[in-house]
């Protein structure tokens, strides 16, 4: 084996930088070629990095299809939502697809309420949050025009993404009791969405 | 080591040293490497920003598998007209305001808005985004190279450390050829002025404190033998004061460019708000449909000496009243809810033939059913005297 000579060693003191230069560039340009030359989706379950997952225990129903309502009909559900995600996020309550534009409707009030205890099955047990618990209260038609994204939505439920997070959502409905005449037979229907996202 | 020594002397030394110099030689050479290709994954982070390209640290996984977090991706602006489909886009979130969303754009809403999706999401963005709202398409990725912005955010101290401490060896490791370098230069400049030949006779002076540092870490029990080859420490000790001063001043200005390197990318990269937003939705629904209160049925007319018996059939959720009305609005009889007949008796001094349709109003609470369909009384009365009421059929 040769010495080393100062010549190899400065040679090799800024050999390495060019070539890592180049290296570099290789892998920028590998990894942009393969994000961005697809443009279709290829989603995968295998994520690791964390994330959001949000799911209730409605399976699927309508938490009212109430019918033969009259003046003066009220009724209450409940509703729990469960946040599994791994990543802290935050939580909103929004209408979609909102058919509030008849009689009905606009004699319609909503009150939505956030606590603990109860489920979709049933109510008993349900309380109010101390601070903050009643969400909305107004007719329907006014919940379907002012929270409608995740935006404008409701609540302010912030998730820690350390364990898994319940809170349970009452809503109740009440039919006006001077709903006109003109009532009858109206129907009025939304959608309650609840979204997360990552904070 | 101590054997060879005791045998040979110099030339199986020799050998021994040529080949740490050379593992030195090709660690620092591989150190040098990993930094330089550190730095010239930050420069494709932050270079970008100069072009006015807009770089961010993607902090979710919603974009999984093409991004991942911790990765850089710089995007580029472009005007409006070439956003298309298919494309990752960068834009302003709608629902947070302040930060910015990095989802692919899936398809065109009603009036030209852009309803992006994040590949790892199972739904599209609930918010649309305005065309105006689109900073550019993202157009290079630097993979994992934001990562401690992301540890630092999470409060991941751990790793944080790691890869503190993992630079710090890297950098540290560069530099042990150092001596291997500077051999030459003294061996050229004893016979001059260089006022570092008096301290560096031997050829092994100026290797100072890293070679020292070097030879602590391969053999820690001092080694008499050693002194007399390398007089390094002495060197250090009694001649030199000008080396120390140059090792100082490289030692001060590698942690220069260190903190350069380190200020600037905390500047340029991680000062961008993070991209890629992740969301889900859940939900139920509720649908109201009102009572319609139901008109009776069957509605029937019988003669009974002078008056009418108007009958009715009625089915539905029990009525409070019901109200029978002529063509004019008049009230002719009035009966309780669980009634399914009423007793009709025209009144009037004058009346020949008069005929009068009489329908049947159901009363909930309230609201008023429709009215039923017609039946036709007629009315005869001359002062009192005649047929009365009576059906007409």
């Amino acid at each position: 084996m040769s010495r080393v000579s100062p010549r190899a060693a400065r040679l090799a003191a800024w050999i390495a930088v060019p070539a890592a230069l180049v290296a570099s560039g290789v892998v920028v340009s590998t990894a942009s070629y393969s994000a961005f030359s697809a443009t279709t989706t290829n989603p995968t379950s295998n994520w690791t990095a964390g994330t959001v997952a949000l799911s209730d225990d409605d399976a699927n129903t309508a938490l009212f299809t109430a019918t033969n309502l009259k003046p003066g009909s009220t009724d209450s559900k409940c509703i729990t939502v469960t946040s599994t995600g791994s990543l802290p996020s935050t939580v909103k309550l929004y209408a979609t697809s909102p058919a509030t534009s008849s009689v009905l409707a606009q004699n319609t009030t909503v009150k939505i309420e956030q606590g603990t205890g109860g489920g979709f099955a049933s109510c008993s047990g349900f309380t109010p949050a101390a601070t903050g618990g009643t969400l909305f209260e107004n007719t329907l038609p006014t919940l379907g025009t002012q929270a409608t994204n995740f935006a404008s939505g409701l609540g302010s439920w912030t998730t820690t993404g350390a364990a898994s997070e319940s809170r349970v959502y009452r809503v109740t409905y009440t039919v006006a009791a001077g709903t006109p005449n003109t009532a009858q037979g109206n129907t009025a229907s939304l959608g309650f969405t609840w979204e997360a996202q990552n904070n | 080591m101590v054997s060879i020594a005791v045998h040979g002397g110099h030339p199986p030394r020799d050998v021994l040293h040529q080949a740490v110099d050379w593992g030195r030689l090709v660690v620092a050479t591989a150190a040098r490497a990993v930094v330089a290709t550190l730095l010239g994954l930050a420069l494709w982070s932050a270079a970008p920003a100069l072009l006015g390209w807009h770089p961010t640290t993607v902090m979710t996984g919603s974009m999984q598998p093409r991004l991942a977090p911790g990765d850089v991706v710089v995007s580029r602006p472009v005007a409006p007209a070439e956003v298309r489909p298919g494309q990752v886009l960068l834009a302003d979130d709608p629902d947070q305001p302040g930060h910015l969303r990095m989802h692919r754009y899936v398809e065109t809403g009603t009036d030209g808005v852009i309803v992006t999706k994040g590949d790892a999401n199972p739904q599209a963005d609930s918010t649309p985004i305005e065309r105006s709202a689109v900073h550019g398409v993202a157009f290079l990725r630097v993979p994992s190279v934001a990562s401690p912005v992301l540890w630092i955010r999470e409060g991941r101290w751990v790793e944080v450390a790691t890869a503190a401490l993992a630079l710090s060896v890297v950098l540290l490791l560069c530099t042990v050829d150092g001596s291997l370098r500077r051999r030459g230069a003294r061996h050229r400049g004893s016979g001059g002025t260089d006022d570092r030949s008096g301290a560096d006779r031997d050829g092994h002076g100026r290797e100072a404190r890293l070679a020292s540092v070097a030879h602590r870490t391969v053999g820690a029990a001092p080694d008499p033998t050693r002194r007399s080859l390398r007089p390094a420490r002495h060197a250090r000790g009694t001649a030199g004061r000008a080396p120390v001063r140059h090792a100082a001043a490289r030692r001060a200005s590698g942690l220069a460019v260190v903190a350069l390197v380190a200020g600037g990318g905390a500047a340029l990269a991680p000062g961008q708000a993070e991209a890629a937003p992740f969301g889900v939705t859940t939900g139920t629904s509720m649908r109201i449909t009102a009572y319609t209160v139901p008109t009776v049925t069957t509605v029937s007319c019988t003669d009974a000496s002078g008056s009418v018996v108007i009958g009715w059939k009625y089915t539905g959720d029990p009525a409070r009243s019901f109200t029978l009305i002529d063509d004019t609005g008049a009230v002719l009889a009035t009966a309780d809810g669980q009634a399914t007949s009423a007793t009709v008796k025209l009144s009037g001094l004058l009346a020949l033939g008069t005929q009068r349709t009489v329908r049947v109003q159901t009363n909930a609470g309230t609201w008023t059913s429709a009215p039923s369909a017609p039946v036709t009384i007629q009315h005869t009365s001359i002062l009192g005297l005649g047929s009365g009421t009576s059906c007409v059929r």
